[in-house]
């Protein structure tokens, strides 16, 4: 039994099925991202001063991936033209054109764009004198830098003499893109506040090195003493001799082993219903940069010590990203430009990962109608398999309309 | 699709059409990127530069890509988009609205007039969205005329 | 465009016939009745998964009715397997906790909308019936329609499944509100988030899917103005469902967010929780979430609606063997409705602060909306008079639809204005109204319909008894259950209370000295007399249960295709209908209702019989 005016279109509609199914998807599609831009518009009106990172944004990348869909959607149309001329090979060359868009796309967003971001974190320390000063000591190092050759103005103010001048043009950039009276009156405020971030990459930190100790063990937890005995010993205790010696003095298990390790030793020894404690025996400094960690990650408390003891930032907007060390006693709060940084990086990558998983659907799909399985259509049927094509390629127009207006709204406001 | 597209010449002349699309899109990227970078604009007016220039854009890539110039007639697709955009700006306006009308302390009472506008609109509209869709919808039977329309005459008792 | 004389209709439905003597193989178990993609095997699988949910919501609320009426005793027979299967901490003792009624609570509100009435009357009755009516031999889109169905039941899956987890199911009611929602420690929320992606997912293309095959595969003759009525309410409920769920599917993702990557979305600054600052960025607004949930779910309510009143117009033209006075109107009044529908929805946010003038145009909207449904219900209830009425169950529900709906409706008016809502606003009196509206309303008219069309899906009717039996016992049991609520919340009951409001009566010791505003003895004694009802209701549906089932092999069976001498063509089928629906070519010549026809042999002229 066939379906009705699949191929051939309606006499009073004018359509065929798939093309208004399309149309009709579509438009569920603009109340979604609508709703999405929306919520952008009202977030930001809400925002408070300064808490809008817009500046943050690298407009060649996304100039450049606006070009690359743009690309695509070009190349998606002349392959559906290619089809209505009854040129298999011609559509194969222009959709093969198209994937490797939508894949450059995906790559320069998902390995360059985002990955950037994770990496670069902002640090707000809990005293404004000590957040001058590290400011002071970036500062310096940009204008001895400046001075040595001609890139006076490359960081701003450098050669003015001011630090904070040279912190308020960078802070205004990246928050107001030009300068104006809220965009003062909201700095001078965090300026003395100390409620600034000093942004940058984390180069390195001082980690701790932890002891594990048991210090009793409870009969009554609901573990047999052999099962506390087996756990000693798969956790690295030699014999069961020893085992049951620890088991009733207690004594240090493990020494020196890093964050994981403990947690998870003090996991399963609390399950076999021993009484642990985990004490910082020294610092180990690692020389990585990570990502998305978050304040916890450099507050958390293991016995009156922290996890981490310091990091070293490269700062932003000084000449070589020149390095400072932060206590992270003095860090209120650490964030990566992750979704939870603030509701600016939230409703970013919502709306880009959103408008990236279409992308990805729609290289999913491309894939289906150029493999056999999907070209098993073209030689049954040619216009069906036209009508698919172009079909898709109104999804994929949209979804390149989307960008069309994320782009200005995301990287240029 | 066995329309008129199918024409050689015509096929020739949109392919020529879309790479002159894809030239003014890529045009018109490079512009607002050109206009940030040179000139600084108040929020606002940066706001309604880029987005003429995306709406110019998106028209673009309706009408020729989504070949909607020539589906014009089609009034299942039209009337579809206008319905949406609607829902989509109303759904905007409102809740902006609804944000920025907040009562507070020592702002000034509303002048009736925006009431009574605010009230109009929420009948004109639907008003003016009805008649539209009877008219669309109402099409000549393709078939033969049908039987005098039944009005009810006897009254007969049917037993179930 | 307009020059296409090459292809007529008559010609595409010749060559639909000729299409059918190509494959048809005998198809596995598991294609036929599993995996399928026939529109009528979908509608049924729909059909069953939306009743089974629609009980076992009932059930939680049953449930949920004992702690209001008997607050701190152990549920009988079912508190034991409460602590069996969910543990102490929620039911200590075979009685329900305050989080376990919140989940319940929850849950009840999101199964009965989306995964009870939904499915069972958009999507069951709609995929069954909408290709019959309209003389198709199937949905546009089989394998989209088969996708819908299982998205659906993997939301369903989801949203069960959330019950057994540690901390339970979803809690924040089905309105999920922000900050609450966002910081509810467990995982419950979240299942309830991802369910809903699912279900929204499966309604969309099942939207889609509706909305094509009504516009395009309407059989020759059918024109829009000879629809019957129940295809133009399926129609209007589609476009709601296209337009106004992804709004709340953007809202989802980004609770989603706040919830698993904490952002800020809906988190204002400066959040404490339990006397603790949150670590959160802040900068967000619990508003938001309000609206874009708002957004859906006024519509949603249309959607809970409207094909209730599309079965009820089919079933008193049907027994009333006269045309529907005023289908014009009808139509003109849902179309109105449906635009309308996405313009009020703040109606729900009188109490959020709003100014002046945006609650002058949404009270405006919401009152005007009022409208189209009286314009609506007036047409069914005139299309009574003068007609010979055969009072049989499916009639009976039909009926009783009209004078309940109407009772739902009138209470709305006073919460849709500002001045009324302030004191209604989350009382039991928006409880009674808007079960009113859906369920001695919206379930009745399912009732209907599903004892009208049971005969076109297996043969057989099922017995006029029980069915008599069914519909007297719940109209009373309803009207037991829910009226009463109307006091109770005018004397200041509020919702989700799971003491029934002892913290609040007269008879709480604490409250001695306080004259005004309490609850009163009759009012807390209510509640008893409430749930009684409610626990009756649940015995009531099971004449209704055993009919179903008993009926599909022992009912007797009909003695024609058109059992009940309808006009619509879905009549038209062999019975059951088989794959593609129709023995021969259909061609439309008549308008939907023509009963009663004067000068004609039988009281009822089919829409498919040539005009003579």
């Amino acid at each position: 039994m066939e379906i009705p005016y699949t191929v051939k279109p309606r006499p009073d509609t004018g359509l065929y099925n798939g093309k208004l199914g399309i149309w009709l998807f579509l438009a569920s599609e603009v109340m979604l991202f609508g709703a999405l831009f929306s919520s952008y518009v009202l977030l930001r009106v809400g925002a408070e001063d300064g808490t809008w990172s817009m500046g943050l944004m690298n407009i060649t990348v996304g100039a450049g991936n606006t070009m690359v869909l743009i690309a695509s959607s070009m190349f998606v149309v002349l392959a559906w033209a290619e089809l209505k001329q009854g040129n298999l090979a011609g559509y194969k060359k222009w959709k093969w054109a198209t994937i490797a868009c939508a894949v450059l796309f995906l790559v320069v967003k998902w390995s360059y764009e985002w990955p950037q971001k994770f990496k670069h974190y902002d640090v707000w320390l809990n005293d404004a004198k000590l957040l001058h000063e590290k400011f002071e000591k970036g500062y310096q190092e940009t204008v001895s830098h400046a001075e040595g050759g001609n890139h006076a103005n490359d960081h701003g103010d450098a050669a003015n003499g001011d630090v904070q001048k040279f912190v308020e043009t960078f802070y205004t950039k990246r928050f107001f893109k030009e300068t104006s009276d809220a965009s003062q009156t909201a700095f001078k405020q965090e300026w003395a506040n100390g409620t600034l971030a000093i942004s940058g990459h984390i180069n390195a930190y001082e980690e701790a090195q932890i002891n594990v100790e048991v210090t009793g063990w409870n009969a009554d937890a609901g573990a047999s003493e052999a099962d506390a005995d087996r756990a000693l010993v798969e956790l690295g205790v030699s014999v069961e001799e020893a085992a049951e010696d620890l088991r009733k003095k207690g004594g240090l298990i493990k020494e020196r082993i890093d964050y994981d390790w403990a947690k998870r030793a003090e996991y399963l020894l609390g399950q076999a219903g021993f009484k642990v404690t985990l004490s910082v025996a020294g610092y180990e400094k690692v020389e990585a940069h990570p990502w998305f960690w978050r304040t916890p990650r450099v507050n958390e408390d293991i016995g009156g010590n922290p996890r981490v003891r310091s990091i070293v930032l490269g700062l932003d907007h000084t000449h070589h990203h020149d390095e400072i060390e932060i206590e992270t006693r003095h860090i209120s709060r650490l964030s990566a430009y992750e979704p939870k940084h603030s509701t600016f990086f939230g409703i970013y990558y919502t709306i880009t990962g959103l408008h990236a998983a279409h992308v990805f659907g729609g290289i999913i799909v491309m894939l289906y109608n150029m493999l056999p399985i999907g070209l098993a259509l073209w030689h049954k049927d040619r216009e069906r398999f036209t009508n698919r094509i172009e079909t898709f390629g109104l999804f994929w127009h949209f979804v390149d309309l989307v960008w069309i207006f994320l782009f200005p709204i995301l990287y240029i406001l | 699709m066995g329309d008129s597209h199918d024409s050689p010449d015509f096929l020739q002349y949109l392919i020529r059409l879309f790479y002159m699309v894809g030239g003014v899109l890529v045009a018109g990227t490079l512009i607002t990127v050109l206009i940030d970078v040179l000139f600084t604009f108040s929020l606002p007016m940066a706001a309604l530069i880029g987005l003429v220039i995306a709406l110019v854009k998106a028209g673009f890539v309706v009408a020729i890509f989504m070949h909607y110039k020539w589906d014009k007639k089609l009034i299942m697709i039209t009337w579809t988009m206008v319905l949406t955009f609607i829902f989509f700006a109303g759904m905007m306006g409102l809740i902006m609205w609804a944000e920025g009308d907040i009562p507070r302390l020592g702002r000034a009472e509303v002048p009736t007039f925006w009431v009574v506008a605010a009230a109009l609109l929420g009948v004109a509209l639907p008003a003016a969205f009805t008649l539209l869709t009877i008219k669309l919808l109402s099409q000549p039977a393709p078939v033969e005329v049908a039987a005098p329309r039944a009005k009810r005459v006897a009254k007969r008792k049917k037993t179930d | 465009m307009s020059d296409k004389a090459e292809v007529t209709q008559t010609q595409e439905a010749v060559e639909v016939h000729h299409g059918e003597h190509d494959e048809h193989h005998a198809q596995s178990f598991w294609r036929t009745y599993i995996f399928s993609t026939d529109h009528k095997i979908i509608g049924i699988q729909y059909g069953f998964c939306g009743l089974a949910f629609l009980f076992f919501g009932f059930c939680l609320v049953a449930t949920m009715r004992w702690s209001m009426a008997y607050d701190g005793q152990a549920v009988p027979f079912i508190g034991p397997m409460l602590e069996a299967m969910l543990g102490s901490n929620v039911a200590p003792g075979g009685v329900m906790s305050a989080e376990l009624y919140n989940v319940f609570g929850a849950m009840h509100g999101t199964i009965m909308v989306f995964m009870g009435i939904v499915p069972i009357a958009f999507a069951a009755f709609g995929n069954y019936v909408v290709p019959l009516q309209i003389g198709a031999v199937d949905m546009a889109f089989p394998r989209v329609n088969m996708a819908s169905f299982w998205a659906f039941f993997l939301g369903c899956v989801v949203m069960t499944v959330s019950f057994f987890i540690p901390g339970g199911a979803a809690q924040a009611g089905w309105t999920s509100y922000s900050p609450l929602a966002s910081m509810i420690p467990t995982d419950g929320q979240t299942y309830w988030l991802i369910g809903m992606v699912l279900l929204i997912t499966s309604s969309l293309l099942g939207a889609v899917n509706f909305l094509v095959t009504i516009i395009n595969m309407r059989a020759p003759g059918m024109t829009w103005l000879r629809l019957p009525f129940f295809v133009w309410v399926q129609f209007i409920t589609a476009f709601l469902l296209l337009l106004a769920f992804p709004p709340l599917e953007a809202a989802g993702i980004l609770q989603l967010m706040d919830r698993v990557l904490e952002t800020s979305f809906f988190l204002p600054t400066g959040l404490v929780v339990g006397g603790q600052d949150v670590d959160v960025s802040g900068g967000g607004s619990p508003l938001l979430w309000q609206h874009l949930f708002w957004f859906l779910a006024h519509p949603e309510v249309y959607v809970l609606v409207l094909p209730g009143m599309g079965i009820v117009c089919e079933v008193i033209a049907n027994n009333t063997r006269k045309p529907i006075w005023g289908y014009k109107f009808l139509v003109g009044s849902v179309v109105v409705l449906g635009f309308l529908a996405f313009i009020v929805w703040a109606h729900h946010m009188y109490m959020t602060g709003m100014g002046t003038v945006i609650s002058a145009f949404f009270q405006t909207t919401t009152l005007i909306i009022s409208i189209p449904s009286v314009i609506i219900l007036t047409c069914l209830f005139i299309s009574l008079w003068g007609g010979s009425i055969r009072f049989n169950t499916p009639m009976l529900f039909a009926l009783a639809f009209l004078p309940m709906f109407g009772i739902g409706g009138l209470t709305g008016l006073p919460l849709g204005f500002n001045f009324s809502d302030v004191a209604l606003h989350d009382s039991y009196y928006v409880i009674a109204h808007f079960h009113y509206v859906v369920a001695p309303g919206t379930i009745f008219a399912i009732f209907a319909g599903v004892y009208y069309w049971f005969p076109k899906m297996t043969g057989r009717r099922m017995s006029e008894y029980w069915g008599k039996v069914h519909f007297w016992l719940s109209l009373i049991f309803m009207n037991l259950i829910f009226l009463p609520m109307f006091a109770q919340g005018m004397a200041g009951m509020s919702r989700r209370m799971s003491d029934g409001g002892a913290t609040y009566s007269l008879a709480n010791p604490d409250n001695a000295d306080i004259t005004v505003g309490a609850l009163s003895d009759t009012i807390m004694n209510l509640n008893v007399s409430i749930s009684a009802a409610a626990w009756a209701m649940l015995v009531a549906q099971v004449p209704f249960i055993v009919n179903l089932f008993w009926s599909v092999k022992h009912g007797e069976k009909v003695e024609s295709d058109n059992p009940w001498q309808a006009t619509t063509l879905e009549w038209e089928t062999p019975t059951p209908p088989p794959h593609g629906n129709f023995a021969k070519e259909i061609k439309v010549y008549r308008d939907p209702y023509e009963y009663s026809v004067p000068g004609a042999k039988k009281d009822f002229s089919p829409q498919a019989q040539p005009a003579k």
